[in-house]
Order: C-alpha cells, then structure tokens, then sequence
C-alpha cells in the first residue's frame, strides 16, 4: 500500500503545482492565417517576455478556422487575410490591421516559363492546360498546388482568376511551407504563396509582364490583407489592447514580410463590417 | 497473518475500484464521442438528404455543397490497395517465420515487427513524402501524391502488424498436427496448404480485418502523400482524398457550430461505424467451424 500512498501523494503534488503554475496569469488563444504565423509568434514571444500576467498561444488553421473559432467562442482573437466580403464580419468585432502580403505565384524551375497571363494562369488551374508546351515551356505536365478552401491566399487568387473550378491536377497542401515544399519536389508544379520567404527550388514567375518587385510593390496585383479581429468588449482589457496595438506596430513586421496596410484599409480599431 | 490478509483485501479493493473506473471512463468515452458525432450528423441531416450526400461528387463547403461519396470511395480504394500490397508480403513472412525459425528466432521477430508497429504514423507519411511520392513520379510521370501513394504508405505501414497477427495464428498450430501430415508422407507444401492455414484461418482473418479497420481509419501519414483533391479523380496514380484526410484538411475550416461540421459529423460517425462491423467481424468465430 505504500506505492499506493506515494504514486496518490505525488499526483497531488503535481496537480497542485499545475494549478499553481496557470493560476497566476491569464490565457488568450490567438488562432487563424498561416501566413503571418511566423511574425505573430516572435512578435507575441517578445511582448509576453514583458507582460507575464498574459499567456498568449498562437495557431494556425487558416483565415476561416480563426473567424470560426472567434465567432464560436473557440479563440479570443482571430487572425485572417480573407477579403473582408468572403466572411461577414460582425459590427461587434474590431478590426486591427497588420499589414499586407504579396501572394506570389511559384513554379518548378523545370517549367521553362517566366511569366504567364492571367488567361493562362486560368486556363491552368481550370485544368484546361495540362502541359507547360502548351505554353511556350517544356514538355511537363502540370500538377497545381493550392491551399484548402478558406485560406486567404486561396481566396485572394481565387478572386484573382474568377474563381475557376479547379482541374483534376490539383493537389492540396496545408501550409505555405508544404506548398513551397510540394511545388519544389514536383517538376510541372505552380502554386502560390503568400509572403517573400521562398525556398531554393522553387521559381517566382510574373504577371501579364509584371514580376513582383518590393520597390514597385504596387504593380503587383496579389496582394492579401492580413488583419486581427477582436471583439471590442476584449479591447476594455488593458493587457489586450497593449498587444493588438504592438502587433499591429511592431517595427519588425517588415522583416517577415508584411507590406503596410494599404490606404483603402481602415485606420487601427476601426468597427469591423 | 491477520495483516497479510487485511493487506490483500485492500489490494483487491483496490483493483476493484480501478477496473470499475477504467470500465466506465471507457465506456462514457465512447458512449460520449459517438452521441457528440450523432447529434451532429443527426442535425446535419434535418438539412440534407442522406443519399444526396453520399452519391454528389462536389465538396464545396464554404458554397453549402457537402457531397463526400467520394472520399468514402478513396479510402476504399486506399484501404484495398494497401492490403492487396500487405497480405501477400505479411503472410510470406509469417509462413517463412512459422516454418524456419525456431521459438527464440520467432520471438526475436516478434519484436522486431513489434518495434516497427510502433512507429508513429507522421514518420512513415515523412517515408512516403521523401520515398514513394518521388517513385511513383519518376514511374509515371504524374505528380507522385495520389491514392497510390497512399495505399503503399499505409501498406507498409500496417505490413508488421499484419505480418505479426499472421505469424501468432500460424505458430498456434499444435505441432503434432503438422508432424502428423509430414508423418502420412504429405509435403512441406501440402502441409502448408492443406493443414496449417486452414487450421490457422480464423487468426488470419482476424488479422485482416483488423487491418483493413487501420488502413481505413489511418489519417496523418494519407494526408500526407495522398494529395488532398476533393474532386473526381481519374485512377489510382491521380490525386485525391479519403474521409479521414479530409476531416483533418477540413476541421479547422468547419468548427463546431457550423453546418459543415455537421457533415464531418456524419462522414466520422459513418466511418466509426464501418470500422466497428469490421473489428466486430474479426472477433466472430466463422459459422462453419
């Protein structure tokens, strides 16, 4: 019986530390865009090192998952690059933009393109071409990559394209990292990407002429909003307030990417919707 | 004496109280998954017509379209491509283990496909990503990522399970039956055929059946290789996805709450309740013995 008394006395130890432990700060569940997920995690990680009475996780799962979770109670603030007319927002939420980023369209360097037009970009993810020769590139099927219905980047090129019905060459990947990774292991692949974070592998190729460009930023024409949403009765908290406002002004957001908000994006805390 | 006795009497109580806990926790568990994922598919279904459903093509959760016969297709296909790769490769092991080694060896194999059952199932879709996808490329020309991809991961995958399954069954022959063939002059080959797989029939089917319940439910190493396309697919080498691989893609778009997470209700409960007949066929005893 004494295993018995120790393995019982030990687990009451533990679940008093436990308790302890998460009883002295609060928690706030960030969840939504992939996209920004590197940003928001190194921002919130030197936030929080000053600001131990908030916990703060931060997930992913895409735009929708996150206005989803918030708009069920699931997550405290969402983080979404969705064109505000894919999801309505409701007029109780406030909307905190953090800037924007370029979505990118990719190829395997084994394509033999550098540029397609937005017919060609629709004749390829409709299914229509099946073969980079169709083209003008080399003799290589193609295989599309995209991201799973509700990510921004999807929705934004989707737009982009008059939201063609996807050919039967598609293949779905999570992540813009698995995206990058299935476009650079697969000859014949496009796909796009949100941020300027390529990987070695894999070919960014222009527009209608255009390539993108940071110094000529606005003759891009993919570009995805990334925006907080709060709900403003969660802006009457001090400690959230601080840090949607350092998210949205940290001066490091440059570095992974993220654009300043365009004009036509409402100023900081406007009433969302 | 007395202390010795008081002592096991509180062990047994003990026990007692930890069998019935485990019991119930077990059983409020399951009773609780299964009553979440009805009212769900239950409310899911005050909308939408079951076999409209099942027989559409088109998934477009976002646009209100929730036709997943397809992935239920998939996962057959995925689940029959895995076994015709796993049950000639698991039973040659196990009849060359049953025939060969001696106990010790068999046990030392034993543990080996032990060790190999327990490899995570992120490990091996990281195998297919790096290995079969590639080959299958190379082999077709096509993206690599398809229903094939997934069968031969999941093949794998389940190879030492089926393989260590097979091998107990064969090894529970009693070995007086088979030196009892060799005795009336039969051959190695007829004894095989003729006295231990039919003896041993009834583990094999069990094997396969559970086996079969795994390849359906597998989720992270399919999604990984399989490709995701939630359209009709036009052969094995295509992309595409099965139930599982497109709960995982799309749990976070549709959270609870929402009608579309009502149809992954329906698409799970569906899919529990085919790998329940199948696990609850390979406990029956066969009605000719």
């Amino acid at each position: 019986m004494i295993w018995l008394r120790k393995t019982l006395g030990l687990w009451l130890i533990l679940l008093t530390a436990a308790w302890a432990a998460s009883s002295g700060s609060r928690h706030l569940l960030m969840m939504g865009a992939t996209s920004v997920l590197p940003y928001l995690k190194a921002s919130v990680g030197r936030w929080t090192a000053g600001h131990p009475e908030l916990t703060v996780a931060v997930s992913g799962g895409g735009s929708w998952a996150g206005l989803s979770a918030l708009q069920h109670g699931h997550a405290d603030i969402a983080v979404s690059d969705l064109p505000e007319d894919a999801w309505p927002v409701p007029p109780t939420w406030a909307r905190i933009p953090l800037g924007r980023l370029p979505v990118l369209l990719v190829v395997h360097p084994g394509t033999g393109v550098a540029n397609l037009s937005r017919h060609a970009l629709q004749a390829l993810f409709s299914g229509k071409v099946r073969s980079w020769a169709e083209l003008g590139g080399k003799s290589i099927p193609v295989t599309v990559v995209v991201r799973p219905q509700g990510s921004g980047a999807r929705a934004v090129v989707e737009r982009y394209l008059g939201r063609p019905q996807l050919g039967p060459n598609v293949i779905t990947q999570l992540s813009n990292g698995a995206v990058l990774a299935a476009v650079a292991e697969t000859p014949g692949a496009i796909g796009y990407v949100e941020g300027l974070r390529l990987i070695p592998g894999v070919t960014p190729v222009g527009i209608d002429g255009r390539g993108f460009s940071p110094m000529q930023a606005s003759q891009w024409p993919l570009w995805a909003e990334s925006r907080l949403y709060v709900p403003r009765r969660r802006l009457e908290d001090p400690a959230v307030l601080a840090l949607v406002t350092w998210l949205a002004q940290d001066p490091e957001r440059t570095r992974y990417g993220l654009f300043p908000p365009s004009a036509a994006d409402p100023a900081l805390f406007a009433h969302a919707g | 004496m007395r202390s010795t006795h008081s002592y096991n009497l509180a062990v047994e109580r003990v026990q007692t109280v930890l069998f019935w806990t485990g019991a119930l926790a077990l059983c409020g568990a399951l009773v609780a998954i299964l009553s979440y994922l009805t009212v769900g598919a239950v409310g899911f279904l005050g909308h939408h017509d079951l076999f409209g459903v099942l027989f559409n093509a088109r998934w477009a959760p976002t646009d209100g379209q929730y036709g997943m016969g397809l992935f239920f297709l998939g996962s057959a296909v995925v689940a029959g491509l895995a076994l015709l790769l796993v049950v000639p490769l698991g039973l040659g092991l196990a009849v060359w283990g049953q025939a060969n080694l001696q106990p010790r060896g068999r046990e030392r194999l034993g543990v080996y496909l032990t060790a190999l059952s327990a490899v995570p199932s992120v490990v091996w879709g990281w195998w297919g990503l790096t290995a079969v996808v590639p080959l299958l490329r190379t082999l077709t020309g096509g993206p690599g990522y398809s229903l094939m991809a997934g069968g031969v991961v999941v093949g794998v995958m389940l190879f030492p399970t089926f393989a260590q399954l097979t091998l107990q069954a064969l090894c529970e022959v009693p070995e007086s039956w088979v030196e009892g063939s060799w005795a009336l002059g039969a051959s190695s080959d007829q004894t095989l055929l003729g006295i231990i797989l039919p003896a041993a029939a009834e583990g094999i089917r069990r094997a396969l059946w559970i086996a079969l319940a795994r390849a359906l439910g597998e989720t992270i190493a399919v999604q990984m290789v399989v490709g995701g396309y939630a359209g009709r697919f036009w052969g094995v080498m295509a992309p595409g996805a099965t139930v599982t691989s497109q709960l995982l893609t799309d749990l976070p778009l549709l959270p609870p709450g929402t009608v579309g997470h009502g149809a992954l209700d329906l698409m799970a409960i569906l899919l529990v309740v085919v790998m329940g007949l199948l696990t609850r066929w390979a406990g029956r005893r066969p009605g000719w013995r």
